[in-house]
């Protein structure tokens, strides 16, 4: 049980403020993922709550109570680091079982915990080895047992995956989640990689030079992101961004680019864009599909395209195409075989169309 | 035969040759080292070494050296031990600076600090003391070590603190059941240097005592006397001195190696 709430946290390492007044509610039992790009602060908000950092202003509290001043072993949770951080000269039990013999905890009780979740990550066979007779994924997985043992009720993950090979991400990823709907701890996750937040939270905080981007489900950030910073993080491909102008023709309103394309945009309730007003179209490329030319989508939703490069995947293909000068991503599911040069009829998807300001980025329709 | 095996016997008997040589005029009588030129000892004595196990004036010099040595190198660790984590896990003002003046120390010569530190120790009637010796000779070796022991303490992952004190270690505790451990070869290595820096300084050791704490070094220049010197027997006690040194070197050899590989020394 452990609810986290974040008011006017700053981070000031000397004159440079590197965290600029977060606000931020994490419900109980809730997987909060921290994603940014390096040096947007995410490290320090997750070492802040664990009490590794001092906070420069503002206040965390973790169950309506105050932390700031708490020390890290009262705060109730335990850390995975990347770099896993065993002590090298411990076999696996002890290195699990340390935490616990300063607590006082019996040893037979120890004993009984660490054989426990040993078993939860498949260690048993590891136990009395040392850390360097360990794999990197074994490695993470004893990182982890440690954590597990204390029966925290905040876990903390600073980048745990970013050692380890692509294929083992993807299983630990996996063992991590299942961990979280077993322990029913709340856990605050800090990664760059934005495809390991999106498997893995109930919620994202996107953060970029010590601000919050936005806060949401991992399906609110990927259908409705709020500037063009998230559009482009969250998703692969990244979303096309294309800069343009607003044309408003009496009802019927499009954007217009500087080669001469225009595509429509559709009318929606509550929109306010001005004739001539400077936007940034963004369009996924999965909104971007080369069609038949009997397709479902309205004739002016169709244009016709040039194939640039073709990055066949196995599963579907990307196309970055020449849309009348425009260069635009576009994704087919259709098993064959593209040629640079090719000639296609691409139909977008335009209701699932977002237009930010140029100037605040910030979404306006 | 490879090249490199030619330059390592080569250069492995110019290293051992002058040992060699001390060993041969050993176990020979002066008459005899005098006399003739021989690669190895004809008529075989023991004399001289018996001469320096039997006189307690021979073998106290050894036994005040090992003292003060001893001494010197628990002092140095003691102090350098929380000074270079200082240095490896704190920023502070002038910390670098501060880092390099302790270096500087171990650059000046020894014989700056004769007088003043003879002047010191006579006020406070230290003088012809082990004491005395072993902290003249932590003005060298707490430097050293501190130097030592930070380029091992640094290669320890910061983490590995934090994660401690999560769990909800004391500092000391921590640094004695965790940090201490991990940095094992670091503490031989160190020893090593300051043993080897203290074992064969002769001129503080050998100012700051008369009789009751003389070193084997100033012992040994007992044997030049109006009759000549004495060969044998300054061979004999000179291979004597290599033997604490050579022990030490077998007991860290492997932590050496390790602290060769990770720099810093």
């Amino acid at each position: 049980m452990a609810e986290l709430k974040f008011i006017d946290v700053v981070k000031r390492y000397g004159k440079t403020q590197v965290v600029h007044g977060i606000n931020l509610d994490i419900r109980d039992k809730e997987f909060l993922v921290l994603v940014g790009p390096s040096g947007c602060g995410k490290s320090t908000l997750l070492r802040m709550v664990a009490g590794l950092e001092e906070i420069s202003s503002g206040t965390i509290s973790i169950n309506d109570k105050v932390v700031n001043d708490i020390a890290p072993k009262d705060r109730g949770l335990a850390m995975v680091f990347q770099n896993y951080a065993l002590y090298p000269h411990m076999n696996v039990f002890n290195n699990m079982a340390f935490g616990l013999t300063l607590s006082k905890t019996p040893k037979d009780e120890i004993k009984q915990r660490v054989d426990e979740v040993a078993v939860i990550l498949g260690l048993e066979d590891f136990l009395y080895r040392r850390p360097h007779e360990l794999s990197g994924g074994q490695r993470q997985r004893v990182a982890m047992g440690r954590a597990m043992v204390r029966k925290p009720s905040i876990f903390l993950f600073d980048e745990p995956l970013s050692n380890l090979d692509a294929k083992l991400r993807i299983q630990m990823r996996a063992e991590i989640k299942m961990l979280h709907q077993r322990v029913n701890s709340t856990i605050i996750y800090v990664t760059h990689d934005q495809v390991e937040a999106m498997t893995l939270a109930d919620r994202i905080v996107v953060l970029r030079d010590g601000y919050i981007e936005q806060v949401g489900t991992p399906m609110e950030l990927f259908s409705t992101p709020a500037n063009t910073f998230v559009a482009g993080f969250i998703g692969t491909p990244p979303m096309n961004l294309v800069e343009c102008r607003v044309q408003k023709n009496g009802d019927a309103m499009y954007t217009q680019f500087e080669s001469g394309l225009k595509i429509p945009v559709p009318d929606k309730e509550g929109t306010t864009l001005e004739n001539d007003q400077e936007v940034v179209l963004g369009l996924r490329a999965e909104e971007i599909t080369p069609v038949d030319s009997g397709a479902s989508l309205p004739e002016e939703w169709v244009f016709s395209g040039k194939v640039l490069v073709a990055e066949p995947l196995g599963n579907e293909t990307h196309l970055h195409m020449d849309v009348m000068g425009v260069n635009l991503l576009s994704k087919s599911e259709e098993k064959r075989i593209f040629n640079p040069n090719e000639n296609l009829k691409l139909g977008m998807n335009l209701n699932e169309l977002h237009l930010f300001d140029a100037k605040t980025m910030k979404v306006v329709y | 035969m490879k090249k490199r095996t030619v330059f390592f016997i080569i250069y492995m008997i110019l290293l051992m040759l002058p040992i060699y040589w001390m060993l041969n005029m050993s176990l020979r009588t002066n008459a005899d080292i005098l006399g003739s030129f021989s690669l190895y000892p004809k008529n075989i004595t023991f004399a001289n070494y018996m001469k320096i196990f039997t006189d307690s004036s021979w073998y106290n010099g050894y036994i005040n050296s090992i003292i003060y040595v001893t001494l010197n190198t628990m002092i140095s660790l003691v102090a350098a031990l929380p000074a270079a984590y200082a240095f490896s896990r704190y920023n502070f003002i002038g910390d670098k600076h501060l880092f390099f003046w302790l270096l500087t120390n171990r650059m000046a010569p020894a014989a700056v600090f004769l007088l003043p530190f003879f002047q010191l120790y006579s006020t406070f009637g230290l003088i012809d003391t082990h004491i005395a010796v072993a902290m003249a000779h932590c003005l060298f070796n707490v430097p050293l070590a501190v130097w030592i022991l930070e380029g091992f303490m640094s290669a320890v992952p910061r983490e590995i603190d934090e994660t401690a004190f999560i769990d909800g270690y004391k500092f000391p505790r921590f640094f004695l059941t965790i940090f201490v451990p991990l940095i094992r070869s670091g503490i031989g290595v160190t020893a090593f240097f300051c043993f080897m820096f203290s074992w064969v300084e002769l001129l503080l050791a050998r100012t700051l005592t008369t009789t009751d704490a003389k070193p084997i070094a100033a012992t040994m220049t007992r044997t030049v006397s109006a009759t000549g010197l004495d060969w044998g027997l300054l061979a004999a006690a000179g291979i004597l001195t290599i033997v604490p040194g050579a022990l030490v070197i077998w007991f860290v050899r492997n932590n050496l190696a390790k602290g060769f590989a990770m720099g810093r020394v």
